[in-house]
């Protein structure tokens, strides 16, 4: 049955609206197996203007909108109803026989218009072109033709699809430098993205934008994303193509890269058949001397170079047009010098195709995900995922896709073919590392924008710190207690932030909880909690019929589906994603598809509920209670430290700081050092006496024993603020990271002119947390207790 | 247009429009608000033209004429104020008769009315209900923004355009109230305001019901050169009485000459429909020879309101047709009848026995 039996009154509607249409004369219409009418669009401006057109009616009609096509002629009644004999295709291959082509945006290789495009998808039911929208939106298009000046339409609607001689297995790619405007016209270059893309086509990514700006010949170029890419070595050195390097020559003839020249054109292009009307576009004859001198290697050399036209787009932005100078027939190089007649009469002689081209900048890549999280953001944020299984490579794939700037994937763990069931990456990995895998096969393939590093380790064998690199979050999903447990005692003591995630129940319910330390109940907190059966904490049981397998290595795995992985790992991706743009105060989360009791009860409506709370650090936790960033200094050492000070005369002065790490996590300063004789003191830098600072320090663990220990270094501003400098920055990190300092908190004490001391605790790559200090004697200082293991 | 203006124009397989409460907006309202938008609404048998004026960025709107008649399918003006929202700034009436007047204190019910532009003539028993709605408005506006129109060679500002009332003059504006009723009915159309409205080098001159007597012996001579206009909104529903006196009388066109114009509007509804056999026949003609059939725009051929867009920029200008309106909010049933192209079979019975 055909679609106008269907739906009888809507055909109705659309006979009377093609016959009673003031913008519109019909001149036949039929219905003998598909709709067909035709007539004129009429144009009234200044002037009338009628333009022939066939509207068919595709057989999904309503679903469907009409089809316009722009035709040489007024159809009569007889020939709508030749038209109408075929089925819907045949309707529309007869109808292209006498397509009419405007050569202007919008309008399809086969006559059609494409501009008939959905709006709305949100409509909660299907979104219907009437014949009077297609009607008017033709009538608009034919004004843009009259007048030069379209309405604005969508800006996925590119203008090589309308260029009607086109190479379709090509697609270019272009990436940022392509839309810095402070160049003026050049050379471009394009690398192929090899094993990355479909290999029906071949897709080259913008690599470099050669040009003058202000005179001076620049070069722009997008490396990052090229390297993770392509794996052509040569397109890093933008010189390579100015000099036509051996290696640049080979790439243009293996394939590997595209060259061409550009230029930047005041308007927009009409659709060009020919070189000639290229020509026309580049300025008439100077343009064909732009053209051929240009390209005058090219052409002796009997290659088909790119060209680019980079223009100003109906919207304003900055677009691009590629085509391609392809050979016509058999070319033979030019041996000898040509002139430029001869060279002239070579480019008239190529045929233009148009190039799919396609942005790939990191703003329009990333334009799909706008609208619940703040690009900036999430472009800022590191995180470090600990666990590259099922459920953690489901979430970097959604933070990864979300488009976070970095990220570092820690597991010990290799891809075994068992894993693939409900892993992100496929067979092709078997065998490789998971961090590999995942990195290579998820974050590559997915957000190429995303700098990522792969970290084959084991947590409980590596130091945390420079695992963790420069991120201040963690992602767990590790989903053994143990690890969990010395993750969170070591993220608590680096002062970085985890998200804990695990799949519950075979995959009935979900865990996840978020430690800031100090501020949300931690790992160990939560274990106090269930322990005290609390209900703050809800407890999920576990479920002996899906109760944890374990694996070769005695590892433990949880049985759940890849359905129900998802679902935990959107969850916490989405929560991680709100959080990293506006912390909550929420620190623990559930979701449970079964009555567990408790505030864990389902309603008779439900099939399931994500439920969030609060939980608060617990009194007898060990970590929380001893995580504080209070400092106390013996009054003595604050006053050296001032008095060394005014000395300097103008210089720098400094020394390292005594002490320990009191139970409740305050550090302790029982002494500080002088600088030592051979400490280089300048206006603008110290550096202290090695030997001399060294030996102090012995001789305070000798005197104080664990309460004399290295616990940070102080120094001197004499000319500015009491503000840890890039160069402070960088030496306390470092000192967080060597493990001959025994730290991974130092602490800092900066002195500024006005002898205002300021007290930093630098946890590694986590920045620098200030902290309030309090003065006592050494006597008291002495008498606190010192925190065990530290 | 934004995203929820556009999702109004949707429809679903019944054909009902959906999102009605935006349709009034998404029509009638420019997204460029540098535009000029004339739409001559369809109303039945009478007018109504709203003005969506640009100024300094925002709009003014004003109305001209207003008209309801509930059967032939025209606009429910009421209703559509009501879904726009808006105040309308300036209702001027061409003339006291009930289709040019029609509905206003509705609309008034709906919409903040600010002033009243009017010719100043009382009409005879026929439009005293009409005329009392008028009445009630100019009370309501107060005296104070009430202004009796006077045709003149200055050009005035309204917003970012320029108009200029062409009718009537002073001197014939006589007394007409103990004329007959047929003296009254035709001195008022005589008499009737013709406003000229320019922006960008474009102009639409709206006539009103003013007849060949205003035409051939005020109008034209007084005016001569300045009535040069893109769209002529054809007086009196597209009567002959534009032309001449009778259906057999020699037309008198030395206005069309003057107005060389590449539109006309005919505000009337299918001429099977008017009680007045409007628009006449000769009328169209004597039209289609200055402007040929597709610059006739006749609002009741297809009941559709027909939209000029004049701006943004020097030469922007369109004429087009658009049914949005009156599908939305149309008084009276459209036409029902079945169309069947070629090919389009109705069910046909044939034997079929049942046991």
């Amino acid at each position: 049955m055909n679609w106008f039996s269907k739906v009888p009154y809507y055909l109705q509607q659309v006979l009377r609206e093609l016959r009673d249409n003031s913008n519109y004369i019909q001149t036949g219409c039929a219905a003998l197996r598909t709709l067909v009418s035709s007539g004129d669009i009429v144009v009234r401006l200044k002037r009338i203007h009628k333009f022939p057109i066939v509207v068919v009616f595709p057989a999904a009609t309503p679903y469907s909108p009409p089809v316009v096509y722009l035709v040489d002629h007024t159809f009569n009644q007889e020939e709508a109803e030749t038209v109408s004999r075929h089925d819907e295709l045949g309707a529309r291959r007869q109808v292209s026989r006498s397509a009419r082509f405007y050569y202007h945006r919008h309008q399809n290789i086969d006559g059609s218009l494409c501009l008939l495009d959905h709006n709305d998808l949100h409509g909660e039911q299907p979104e219907l072109v009437s014949v009077a929208s297609a009607i008017e939106r033709t009538m608009q298009w034919f004004k843009g033709h009259v007048m030069g000046n379209f309405p604005l339409d969508s800006r996925e609607a590119e203008l090589y699809y309308h260029f009607p001689n086109r190479q379709d297995d090509i697609q270019l790619l272009l990436t940022d430098p392509f839309y810095d405007t402070t160049l003026e016209a050049g050379e471009i270059c394009f690398v192929l993205a090899q094993n990355v893309f479909n290999y029906h086509r071949k897709h080259y990514i913008g690599a470099h934008v050669l040009g003058l700006s202000g005179g001076v010949l620049t070069s722009h170029h997008a490396p990052s994303v090229i390297n993770r890419l392509s794996e052509t070595e040569v397109i890093n050195d933008p010189t390579q193509i100015a000099t036509r390097s051996e290696a640049f020559t080979e790439g243009l003839s293996s394939g590997a890269l595209l060259h061409g020249f550009w230029w930047h054109v005041q308007e927009e292009p009409k659709p060009f058949r020919d070189v000639d009307e290229l020509v026309q576009v580049l300025g008439g004859e100077k343009g064909l001397d732009r053209l051929t001198s240009a390209l005058a290697e090219d052409l002796r050399r009997s290659r088909e170079p790119l060209i680019g036209l980079r223009f100003s787009n109906r919207h304003g932005a900055i677009e691009w047009l590629f085509c391609r100078l392809m050979k016509n027939g058999i070319e033979h190089a030019i041996l000898g010098p040509a002139d430029m007649g001869e060279l002239e009469s070579r480019v008239r002689a190529r045929r233009v195709l148009a190039l799919m081209s396609k942005a790939f900048t990191e703003d329009y890549f990333h334009m799909r995900n706008r609208g619940r999280a703040d690009r900036t953001t999430l472009r800022d944020a590191s995180l470090a995922f600990v666990g590259a299984g099922s459920l953690g490579s489901a979430i970097i794939d959604n933070l990864t896709k979300a488009g976070l700037g970095k990220l570092t994937i820690i597991d010990k763990g290799m891809m075994e073919a068992h894993n693939i069931i409900r892993h992100a990456c496929g067979l092709n990995t078997v065998g490789l590392h998971k961090v590999g895998a995942v990195g290579h096969d998820v974050v590559k393939l997915h957000n190429p924008f995303v700098e990522f590093e792969m970290k084959p380790a084991d947590i409980m064998l590596s130091p945390i710190a420079p695992l963790f690199g420069h991120s201040s979050i963690g992602v767990s999903t590790i989903a053994d207690d143990n690890v969990e447990g010395f993750l969170n005692e070591e993220c608590m003591s680096l002062n970085k932030s985890v998200y804990y995630a695990r799949v519950l129940r075979g995959g009935k319910a979900g865990r996840i909880f978020r430690v800031i330390p100090g501020v949300d109940a931690c790992k160990e907190c939560l274990a106090f909690y269930a322990q005290e059966g609390d209900a703050l904490f809800p407890t999920i049981p576990e479920d002996p019929s899906t109760a944890a397998i374990t694996n070769e290595c005695n590892n433990p795995v949880r049985p759940a589906s890849n359905a129900d992985i998802a679902v935990v790992a959107g969850l916490a991706s989405r929560i991680i994603i709100d959080d990293l743009q506006n912390q909550g105060s929420n620190n623990h989360w559930v979701w449970h598809t079964e009555n567990l009791g408790g505030f864990l009860q389902l309603q008779d409506n439900e099939t399931g509920r994500l439920i969030a709370t609060r939980i608060p650090i617990h009194p007898k936790c060990r970590l929380c209670n001893h995580h504080s960033h209070a400092v106390v200094i013996a009054e003595d050492s604050l006053s050296l430290m001032k008095t060394l000070s005014i000395q300097t005369n103008g210089n720098e002065t400094g020394g390292v700081l005594i002490g320990f790490t009191a139970v409740d996590g305050t550090t302790v300063v029982v002494q500080a050092t002088e600088p030592g004789p051979k400490a280089i003191c300048r206006p603008d830098y110290f550096e202290r006496d090695i030997d001399y600072c060294q030996a102090k320090l012995e001789a305070a663990a000798v005197s104080f024993g664990n309460r004399g220990q290295y616990v940070g270094e102080w120094h001197f501003h004499p000319s500015g603020v009491n503000e840890p400098s890039a160069l402070d920055m960088q030496s306390l990190t470092e000192i967080g990271l060597q493990a001959n300092y025994a730290t991974e908190q130092p602490l800092l004490v900066i002195l500024s002119e006005s002898l205002e001391a300021a007290f930093t605790l630098h946890p590694v790559y986590a920045g620098f947390i200030r902290c309030s200090h309090s003065v006592i004697n050494l006597e008291e200082a002495l008498l606190l207790e010192p925190r065990p293991g530290k | 247009m934004n995203k929820n203006e556009r999702s109004s124009s949707r429809c679903n397989i019944g054909g009902d429009t959906m999102a009605k409460s935006s349709v009034a907006r998404e029509v009638l309202i420019p997204d460029d608000s540098r535009i000029l938008r004339v739409v001559f609404l369809y109303t039945g048998q009478g007018e109504a033209t709203l003005l969506v004026v640009p100024d300094a960025g925002t709009r003014k709107l004003v109305l001209v004429d207003c008209n309801s008649d509930g059967d032939l399918g025209g606009v429910d003006l009421a209703r559509m104020f009501k879904d726009l929202d808006m105040p309308i700034d300036v209702f001027i009436n061409t003339h006291p008769h009930a289709d040019h007047l029609d509905g206003i204190k509705d609309v008034f019910e709906v919409a903040d009315i600010r002033e009243v532009w009017h010719s100043g003539h009382v009409p005879g028993k026929l439009h005293k209900e009409a005329y009392e709605q008028l009445q009630h408005l100019m009370n309501e506006v107060g005296q104070d923004n009430v202004t009796e129109l006077r045709g003149s060679r200055e050009e005035f500002t309204l917003g970012d355009i320029t108009y200029s009332v062409l009718a009537p003059a002073d001197y014939v504006k006589d007394e007409i109230e103990d004329e007959d009723a047929e003296t009254r009915y035709r001195r008022i159309h005589e008499q009737c305001a013709v406003l000229k409205f320019c922006y960008m080098s474009s102009a639409v001159l709206i006539t009103g019901d003013s007849d060949l007597a205003a035409w051939r012996d005020h109008i034209t001579q007084y005016h001569g050169q300045r009535l040069k206009s893109d769209v002529l909104s054809a007086s009196h529903h597209g009567s002959r009485t534009f032309f001449k006196a009778d259906e057999k009388a020699d037309p008198f066109l030395q206005h069309m000459d003057a107005i060389d114009c590449s539109y006309v509007v005919i505000s009337a509804p299918k001429q099977s429909d008017s009680p007045h056999n409007h628009p006449h026949d000769d009328a169209v003609s004597l039209y289609a020879g200055y402007v040929t059939e597709e610059g006739i725009m006749h609002l009741g051929k297809h009941r559709e309101c027909v939209i000029v867009d004049i701006g943004p920029s020097e030469g922007d200008f369109q004429v087009r047709s658009d049914k949005r309106l009156t599908e939305a909010y149309g008084q009276g049933q459209n036409d029902g009848s079945m169309l069947r192209p070629p090919g389009l079979a109705l069910t046909t019975l044939d034997r079929k026995p049942m046991g």
